[in-house]
């Protein structure tokens, strides 16, 4: 998806190309994805989507797919 | 505090910065008792925008103050350039915060000694690392279910952390903070400003101990640069002021001394205002002097007259009330302060002066009277020129001192050097040195080394025993002149041995040094001298390295060589020295 908004976010919150990112990436399986990239991320996407994330939905967000659901379920459009 | 949109844009802009990173790059180590990586944006933009350096930014795992402190080898402390520490009394001293919350009454005891120990760690640390240290003071304790809306607590938690930071302070000592080495990052006023409250992310702690909203990290992050850009910048150190409608509502040309205002009703209470933040800046070591375009008698006639005037003549290190240009004006200023015009502020209500100045003297910065008077109290605090300026004793005595170097070297370049002595009115007093100036005398036979013949140190009490001694006479002399009072700047002490004086110590202070004023020191003892008992005079020269300057006194004076190594001299019984004329000498 090459237009992928929330892909864009996670590369551009994680310092790294679009290309090396999926749906399972995961704090497991990438390094950049560390506490203090996590907290850029949770900034980021709340204010790229306009939304405000409660802890239980940040500590859902466990892979880039699940953060895509969060915010879908959040009422995301074009997710 | 920043808007969403320039926090995001600091962030971004810090990580395509950090790609930049190279050798050469200062490493600055980040140590808290929190998660302070969201500092590094703010931080890192900072230094860019001042330095054009990229620097290379580390993080210790939060809370490690104490490992790092006392065994800074193990995290390679050596290798950076500048370490920062940040520390809140809510992480550090957890428990024993809880259990003073809880009423424990030795809780805040333990939580000062904890604090002194940190102090004294930092300290430790400050002597064992080259790099530059910053260290933080304790803000406010949050979170917690601390209620900060709740006065008592509030009062209670600023009391606490009050005395922290004085046991911290303390610990970490006069000589640490003298020293250029520590600096402090002031958090608990960046709190202060921003909001206990607002300035705190509590989702953010409980996720990732990370206290701050993004805003305030980005602000402590600037806040690092500005105490690491302070230590070189070199704050202005003269503001230059027109006087009409600056210093005082109303011009002397069109209303007349008569109806100036600087009193307590609006206008002139806008500028009287300004006037006491001027005060607490010459307060602060920086010179004030004007650049005026008035009659100089008007002017003075205005700040003795003017009701409610704050400054007054001592206030003003230097002045140049004429109508010529002001940018010439600011050059001989700069010429008379011997200052450079980097280190000069000008401000002025008129257009015409301060565009004459911005094109004409780019480098003095120059500042224009707002048309919004209530803005005036506070123009120079928001030009944030005068931040986290060093204060010391001897800053707070350059005024005066510049004052009457001014005057001296003003009135030394508009005539020949002898009529420059001759208007000098220089009066040298002859003194028999009693108990009243031991202490002067002694501590001149110790710390003076250039204009010194023997070099012989001597403390009060030995001076004391001389005094009881016949055959010993100890003279100090002291000079004034119509610029100023220099007290007791010379000293000799002589001693009649079997058949003649034999000068013993002949010191100087080099401050009267090109006035003659040894000349009219010699003259007097010699006389006093030989009225006790008349004979000759010798003195000895013993070269101590730093004593070139006295070599040829003694020559100088009349005294002819004693031998071939030129360090004894004598003045025959016949001889005496003259006064010059330009010196008045009285006493003793």
């Amino acid at each position: 998806m090459p237009n992928d908004r929330l892909l864009a976010i996670f590369a551009d919150g994680l310092g790294v190309d679009q290309g090396t990112l999926s749906e399972h990436t995961s704090p497991e399986n990438i390094a950049e994805w560390d506490s203090l990239a996590a907290m850029t991320l949770v900034a980021l996407i709340e204010d790229h989507f306009e939304v405000r994330l409660s802890t239980r939905e940040i500590m859902k967000m466990q892979t880039i797919g699940l953060a895509r659901s969060v915010l879908r379920d959040k009422g995301v459009a074009g997710l | 505090m920043a808007t969403s949109d320039e926090i995001r844009s600091t962030i971004v802009g810090w990580r395509t910065l950090t790609q930049q990173h190279s050798e050469h790059s200062p490493r600055i180590l980040i140590a808290a008792s929190f998660t302070a990586q969201p500092v590094a944006p703010g931080l890192g933009t900072t230094l860019h925008g001042s330095s054009g350096t990229v620097a290379s930014i580390e993080f210790l795992d939060y809370n490690q103050l104490f490992q790092l402190c006392l065994d800074p080898g193990r995290f390679a402390a050596e290798e950076f350039d500048e370490i920062v520490i940040m520390w809140r009394l809510e992480d550090v001293f957890e428990r024993d915060l809880h259990a003073w919350g809880a009423g424990d009454g030795d809780a805040r005891n333990r939580i000062l000694d904890g604090a002194t120990s940190l102090g004294a760690a930092v300290a430790n640390l400050a002597t064992g690392v080259p790099a530059s240290i910053i260290v933080s003071d304790a803000m406010t304790p949050i979170g917690f279910g601390l209620d900060h809306h709740d006065p008592n607590l509030l009062t209670e938690l600023s009391d606490l952390q009050m005395e922290a930071n004085r046991a911290f302070d303390e610990a970490l000592g006069d000589e640490a903070l003298g020293k250029v080495k520590v600096d402090r990052l002031r958090l608990a006023a960046l709190q202060h400003v921003s909001g206990t409250a607002s300035s705190f992310d509590r989702r953010s702690w409980l996720m990732y101990r990370q206290p701050f909203t993004e805003g305030f990290a980005l602000m402590t992050g600037s806040a690092i640069a500005e105490v690491m850009a302070a230590r070189t910048r070199t704050p202005p150190k003269v503001v230059v002021l027109d006087c009409d409608d600056t210093l005082w509502a109303g011009t002397i040309a069109d209303d007349g001394v008569g109806s100036l205002e600087c009193g307590d009703a609006f206008p002139g209470f806008a500028f009287r205002s300004f006037q006491l933040a001027l005060g607490r800046l010459r307060h602060q070591g920086v010179l004030l002097a004007l650049a005026s375009k008035n009659e100089p008698e008007a002017v003075a006639q205005a700040f003795s007259d003017v009701d409610s005037m704050v400054l007054t003549d001592e206030d003003i290190a230097a002045r140049r009330v004429s109508w010529d240009p002001k940018p010439a004006a600011l050059v001989e200023l700069a010429h008379e302060l011997n200052l450079g015009l980097d280190s000069f502020v000008f401000v002025d209500d008129s257009d015409y002066e301060i565009g004459a100045m911005r094109t004409q003297l780019p480098a003095v910065v120059s500042i224009k009277v707002p048309d919004e008077i209530e803005q005036l109290p506070d123009l120079l605090a928001e030009a944030g020129l005068f931040r986290m300026i060093r204060v010391t004793g001897d800053d707070r005595l350059r005024t005066q001192r510049m004052q009457v170097e001014s005057r001296r070297a003003g009135a030394a370049t508009t005539m020949s050097h002898s009529e420059f002595l001759m208007s000098l009115e220089l009066r040298v007093r002859l003194i028999r040195v009693g108990p009243g100036e031991l202490g002067r005398t002694a501590q001149l036979t110790n710390k003076t080394n250039q204009f010194n013949a023997t070099t012989v140190r001597r403390s009060e009490t030995e001076i004391a025993s001389l005094l009881d001694d016949p055959d010993c006479h100890v003279h100090a002399v002291a000079a004034d002149d119509r610029f100023g009072e220099y007290g007791i700047i010379g000293v000799v002490i002589s001693r009649w041995v079997v058949d003649r004086w034999q000068f013993d110590t002949v010191l100087m202070s080099c401050r009267v040094l090109g006035r003659g004023v040894e000349t009219a020191m010699l003259a007097g003892v010699v006389a006093d001298l030989r009225a006790d008992r008349p004979g000759a005079v010798h003195a000895t020269y013993i070269d101590s390295g730093r004593n070139k300057l006295v070599a040829a006194l003694f020559p100088d004076h009349g005294f002819a060589p004693v031998g071939e190594d030129g360090t004894v001299f004598v003045l025959a019984a016949e001889s005496s020295i003259g006064v010059p004329p330009h010196i008045t000498l009285t006493g003793p």
